[in-house]
């Protein structure tokens, strides 16, 4: 994966980043992102229709089509746009103080037209509260996103953009906001980690749908056909799953989101889905999931989880939803791998006991706009056996341990991202070791392949650092006898200045009355 | 300002970057002192002493104030340890303005002091020359207490790591020598002798290796746990209303927070101690972070964050190094734990360790132990050092205690 694809690079994202943030004025970022994602879907939407409208205007004398025909749309998956709502209409009215009025009627308009959006889109830009100069300056602003991605010749700029302000705004939010977004370079490293080629495809937490644009962008990139997979999703927060709903639609992932927001735990949209593929990012260490309403459920297999932490509901809740030879791939707080309450530690054992547990990565800190504490993710495969369609090896009873806690660099005072090169490592080093054939070899302080016995040894803790050991001393290369030659000579050097010195400093006492 | 220490006179660069605007410029030592709540208050001033082959003007932060000899009037040695005299830096902290939270004094405020410079600049210079050679005896001792420590170190890891008067004796007795420490066999091969240990001493050590699960090792050593081969106490906090930091009681260290080169500095103590770590025992922190080595430098109370612990054999410098060659294996207690990294006594205790010969410990011991018996008389010696130069310091640049004959002192002086 090349670099440029990790978002943070492209130069032109920024500076529209800084001049939309100078409009953003007093408004607080978590709302401000409202106002400033649904102008860019809106653009989006208005650009996609453009280009099919001129498409076939210009064939309109040949062969009679008809660029007012909605029916020619709809066959392409292209949102029917109406004239009181495309772009061109509303940019040319940007300087009028009616301007939120005119965008709420093309939202309305939109959604009217179009009943898969109804109720996704923001629809309150009229508010007397939002500074109707500043609003006109963003419109134009994202009106002139084409511009400014043609000269730095970028592809699909509105959904890069897009894409990026969902970034920036997390870490504008900071702690307590952004949790809508799981940084890049982690759902970089999940999806390269399952592969999820096709096939059903799940995130029963997904946020603004961080996991599926970037498994969709896996499956272009390996040549596969986005009617490949089935995604599944579900979120709780009315307006992340909104901010998901467009997000999709932006890049034109046809995803079952169900009909509206839900909680996962309490109502489960997708009660009998069995997935091929989940990739999840529930939030950490939550508190208040409603545990002591749920104490039995069919998704407890192997123990009630405690409901003074989600951490191992989430996870019988993945296990619940993974099919035969389903994988799953999900981040988890650290404590997570070595909690030893007696709830979550018997559910850990039965895990183990039952060899779901594929991989694990302790990952470096610092990663999340969120929270500073460290994670990990954990990898789950139903069936360990071995598997030559898809080429993997009999890996039952054993579990790989990668500690990346030393990977990645610095990308700010506070933020951490793993390279490219530290994703496709270890990525390849997971690869390998389950591929049958693959070249994996135990590389000390860094990963280390585990069997059943090892992990009861050690108590069921997960901890990678247990199990991959210390890493193999790098030699100063200098024998003993050179170090100690070198070590000599330079303490007598110091032996014999510390006496001149000394004698000085006598002196200089004995000068001011003090001699001995 | 992090590299601004207030117990020491050098400050180096923290790092290289292209110098934009703004910020403090000063050159080869000048005098930095800080200008802002609390680090003015600690007394953060030091001198920027650049490092070899670095000679042209520095820049640093805002917060700084650079200070320098003018030229002809002030020597700029002597203007260094003016800024360390009490007076002046009380007179800086009422001269500062700003809201609570980040006071700051103004730099030309300081202009207004009225200081008794001594007219001549030889008895500036000599003036200078005292105190400075009683800090630079300090900075030796900091360097000779660190060579000397490399030594002690040097010569663990080769008789307990690499086991190099193994490799030698399995040489001689003709016996194979393990893949592993294959670079030393070559090394050693032609001449037995760069190895040059008493040949009494050599005979103590095995001539052959074993296999073990941690891959060869001597013969006759076996492999062992923490716990079996070491006196382990974990510290408990006392109760809190026992802290002071007046010195009543014992000095007690709560965690890492206060630990140094080799002994952790005295600050707080606790009139009720409950784990008690002896004199020259190891101390270990075991949270947050996990691994940090030091010695009790006298009987003191530990904490819940430290570990002291000493070998069943009572050694006192083995037990030293064997902790800091360990200090890999600590490191990976970090990630457990939710908010930060620990490890309890079990852990502590069943990390792997070597059983070795007795006798081979004495010896070690009798080698190591002068050497970190030389690093605590320097350590004394500093802290002597140190209060000299304090109580000189007022006297010096007060003018209370004149420098006779000057001259002549900086002309012996060179």
């Amino acid at each position: 994966m090349s670099k440029a694809n990790n978002g943070a690079n492209l130069g032109f994202e920024s500076k529209l980043w800084e001049m939309a943030d100078k409009l953003r004025g007093h408004m607080d970022a978590s709302e401000y992102k409202h106002v400033v994602l649904g102008l860019i879907f809106l653009k989006y939407i208005s650009d996609a229709f453009q280009h099919k409208y001129d498409e076939l205007a210009a064939t309109a004398e040949t062969e009679y089509t008809d660029p007012e025909d909605r029916d020619e749309y709809l066959a392409d998956n292209i949102f029917w746009v109406p004239p009181e709502a495309r772009w061109e209409k509303i940019q040319a009215q940007a300087p009028q103080p009616t301007i939120g009025k005119v965008i709420d009627e093309a939202m309305t308009a939109i959604e009217r037209e179009n009943p898969s959006l109804k109720g996704v889109l923001p629809k309150d830009y009229s508010r007397p509260t939002l500074d109707k100069t500043r609003l006109g300056e963003l419109v134009k602003l994202v009106g002139d996103i084409d511009l400014k991605a043609r000269e730095s010749g970028v592809r699909d700029p509105l959904g890069r953009v897009y894409e990026y302000f969902l970034g920036r705004f997390a870490a504008a939010e900071g702690k307590g906001g952004g949790e809508f977004y799981t940084p890049q370079c982690v759902v970089q490293l999940l999806v390269q980690m399952i592969e999820p080629y096709k096939g059903r495809v799940y995130d029963p937490c997904c946020g603004s749908g961080g996991m599926f644009v970037q498994s969709e962008k896996f499956v272009e990139e390996h040549g596969g056909r986005l009617g490949d997979i089935a995604v599944y999703g579900q979120e709780s927060n009315p307006t992340t799953w909104k901010l998901a709903r467009m997000n999709l639609a932006i890049r034109g992932i046809d995803a079952d989101l169900g009909p509206h927001q839900a909680d996962s735990f309490h109502n489960d949209l997708h009660k009998d889905l069995k997935a091929d593929y989940i990739l999840a990012n529930p939030p950490f260490n939550m508190s208040d999931w409603g545990g002591e309403r749920l104490k039995e459920d069919v998704r407890w297999k192997y123990g009630v989880p405690p409901a003074n932490n989600a951490n191992y509901a989430w996870i019988q809740h993945f296990i619940h939803h993974l099919g035969p030879n389903g994988i799953a791939g999900f981040v988890m707080a650290n404590g997570s791998m070595s909690t030893s309450t007696t709830a979550e530690l018997a559910i850990r054992k039965g895990i183990i006991e039952d060899d779901l547990v594929d991989c694990i990565i302790a990952l470096p800190g610092q990663l999340f706009y969120t929270t500073q504490i460290p994670v990990c993710l954990w990898f789950l495969a139903r069936n360990k056996k071995a598997d030559p369609k898809r080429g993997y090896r009999d890996r039952s009873g054993e579990t790989l341990f990668i500690d990346a806690r030393r990977m990645g660099q610095l990308v700010d005072r506070v933020h951490r991202e793993l390279t490219a090169e530290d994703i496709d490592t270890i990525a390849g080093v997971y690869h390998a070791w389950r591929s049958e054939g693959g070249e994996y070899e135990d590389k000390p302080g860094w990963w280390q392949s585990a069997t059943l016995e090892d992990i009861k040894g050690h108590g069921y803790v997960l901890t990678p650092g247990r199990y991959v050991g210390a890493e193999e001393q790098e030699d100063d290369g200098v024998p003993f006898e050179e170090k100690m030659a070198e070590l000599t000579a330079q303490l007598y050097e110091q032996f014999a200045k510390s006496d001149a010195l000394e004698a000085t400093i006598k002196k200089n006492l004995e000068v001011l009355g003090y001699g001995e | 300002m992090k590299a601004v220490e207030s117990s020491s006179r050098g400050a180096s660069e923290s790092e290289f970057r292209e110098f934009k605007s703004g910020g403090a410029r000063f050159m080869p030592f000048d005098t930095l002192m800080a200008r802002i709540t609390p680090c003015l208050e600690n007394g953060k001033i030091a001198r920027y002493i650049p490092s070899e082959g670095v000679d042209g003007p520095a820049f640093g932060s805002t917060e700084f104030i650079v200070i320098r000899g003018r030229e002809g009037i002030t020597d700029n040695d002597y203007a260094y340890y003016l800024t360390k005299w009490e007076e002046f830096r009380q007179f800086a902290i009422s001269q500062m303005t700003g809201s609570s939270g980040r006071q700051r004094v103004p730099a030309d405020s300081l202009a207004k002091f009225l200081a008794p410079v001594p007219e001549s600049l030889s008895e500036q210079r000599a003036i200078a020359h005292i105190l400075g050679t009683l800090d630079d005896k300090i900075e030796l001792n900091r360097k000779m207490n660190e060579t000397l420590e490399a030594m002690a170190q040097a010569l663990f890891k080769s008789w307990f790591i690499d086991f190099d008067p193994v490799v030698v004796n399995a040489l001689r007795a003709g016996n194979p020598v393990p893949e592993k420490f294959a670079q030393r066999a070559a090394h050693y091969r032609d001449n037995p002798e760069r190895l040059s240990l008493p040949a009494d001493t050599l005979r103590q050590f095995p001539d052959r290796f074993q296999d073990s699960e941690l891959g060869p090792i001597p013969e006759g050593w076996n492999l062992s746990t923490i716990g079996a081969e070491f006196d382990l106490t974990m510290g408990q906090s006392p109760p809190g209303t026992t802290y002071n930091e007046n010195g009543n009681g014992m000095p007690f260290f709560q965690g890492r927070r206060d630990f140094g080169f080799r002994y952790p500095s005295l600050r707080v103590y606790c009139t009720s101690p409950t784990r008690i770590a002896n004199e020259d025992d190891t101390l270990v922190s075991v949270r947050a972070p996990v691994g940090d080595i030091n010695m009790a430098y006298e009987t003191c109370c530990i904490g819940r964050g430290v570990a002291a612990v000493r070998h069943k054999s009572g050694s006192r410098s083995y037990t030293y190094y064997a902790m800091q060659f360990l200090r890999e294996r600590f490191k990976r207690f970090e990630a457990e734990g939710t908010v930060f990294g620990s490890i309890n006594k079990k852990q502590f205790q069943s990390l792997s360790s070597m059983k070795v010969t007795p006798d081979i410990i004495t010896i070690f011991e009798n080698l190591a132990y002068p050497i970190d018996e030389n690093i605590r008389t320097n350590e004394d010696e500093m802290q002597t050092l140190a209060k000299l130069r304090d109580t000189l310091l007022p006297k010096l640049i007060s003018g209370e205690l004149r420098v006779p004959d000057a001259e002549k002192l900086l002309e012996d002086a060179l």
